[in-house]
């Protein structure tokens, strides 16, 4: 637990103070930005950020030291927004949406559950070589070679079933 | 066309799961079916466990938040408070140690700027006399006796005279505008 002593502290930069929020806090804003960018390098990068922005800009609001890791997260989530906005001037687009800034967005496990089943569901419905080719591509992670070896396909032709089955599945989850 | 699009998804599929951050990630020009795309991959890669950063993480990360935090100039009201006398404390110790050295090197555009200074502070002053002259008869309700007085002041009026015709109708019918010079006596030209 933080109290409002070491966050004072870590305000100013106090490196023991500040190891001390960090530790305490970084899994779930890190896993929370995870979610959204699904890659490490900008995880850890916009994670950073947010902890400099949180920290120099605390005093500006009120809340409870225990509350800090959501304050965390909402901090987290306007750098997101921000950089998207600055990137797609201004224009709504999918990747807010998919950014999903709700309270769901909070790390409401329940939410994040359903979402999940969603996804799931989604995959089922596509025929067994889109299914194959995404699960290999995206949840297990190999690269279109070994895709292609596993298969038995060419690599230009793991590329179009791909791109089909995204297609299919982005309509699929528009669905829902 | 959609052969770019299936290699451009490969490719940012490729960099996620090499847990890189995406060039399209800072792209404003991607399609709307890419973003769409884009965004179908993310989901789907929301089901696998996060890729969580090294060991000493943890140890980096407080390491750059503490000296990024110390070399800001934090904007918290105690710390400008603080700053704000420390730069006054510098201010003063630099003036007391090199005023004799400031006065010689003094440049035109620093007495320009104070020539300025004195002269918007002189037309302050200007105003606010002026201000309390206008004020003080109204303030004392002789508001027609200072009238009185400025007509007194008058030697003669300048303005237009427009003679004009207005019929049963109601039309104006404007006949002539004249600028006229008139004196006190009630004789214009």
């Amino acid at each position: 637990m933080i109290d409002e002593k070491t966050l004072k502290k870590a305000q100013e930069g106090d490196p023991v103070a500040v190891e001390k929020v960090c530790s305490a806090t970084w899994e779930p804003l890190y896993r929370f930005v995870y979610l959204k960018v699904q890659n490490r390098e900008e995880a850890e990068d916009i994670t950073q950020e947010t902890y400099i922005k949180s920290l120099s800009n605390l005093y500006k609001y009120d809340f409870e030291p225990e509350n800090f890791s959501n304050f965390l997260k909402t901090v987290a989530m306007n750098i997101l927004k921000d950089r998207w906005r600055k990137n797609k001037k201004q224009r709504e687009n999918a990747y807010i949406d998919v950014i999903s800034f709700n309270e769901a967005a909070f790390g409401n496990a329940s939410e994040t559950g359903v979402n999940r089943i969603l996804i799931e569901e989604a995959l089922n419905r596509l025929n067994e070589e889109q299914r194959n080719i995404i699960i290999l591509r995206i949840i297990k992670g190999y690269s279109v070679a070994e895709t292609a070896q596993m298969t038995g396909k060419s690599q230009a032709n793991v590329r179009v079933i791909q791109y089909r089955a995204l297609k299919e599945l982005a309509s699929i989850l528009d669905e829902k | 066309m959609n052969n770019n699009i299936e290699k451009t998804l490969s490719d940012y599929i490729d960099s996620l799961n090499s847990e890189k951050k995406p060039r399209e990630h800072g792209l404003a020009d991607n399609s709307t079916e890419m973003e769409k795309l884009m965004e179908t991959v993310r989901q789907v890669r929301s089901l696998r466990e996060p890729s969580l950063p090294q060991e000493n993480y943890v140890k980096k990360l407080a390491e750059k938040v503490s000296s990024d935090l110390k070399s800001k100039p934090s904007d918290s009201p105690d710390k400008k408070a603080s700053a704000g006398q420390s730069c006054a404390n510098a201010k003063s110790v630099k003036i007391s140690g090199s005023e004799n050295h400031m006065r010689k090197t003094r440049s035109p555009s620093t007495l320009k700027a104070r020539i300025a200074g004195v002269g918007i502070a002189a037309a302050v002053v200007v105003v606010a006399l002026l201000m309390i002259n206008v004020m003080y008869p109204m303030l004392n309700g002789n508001i027609v006796h200072a009238m009185e007085e400025a007509y007194e002041k008058v030697a003669a009026y300048h303005g237009m005279l427009e003679i004009s015709e207005t019929n049963a109708q109601g039309d104006t019918l404007n006949h002539t505008k004249l600028e006229i010079w008139a004196d006190k006596n009630g004789h214009y030209v």
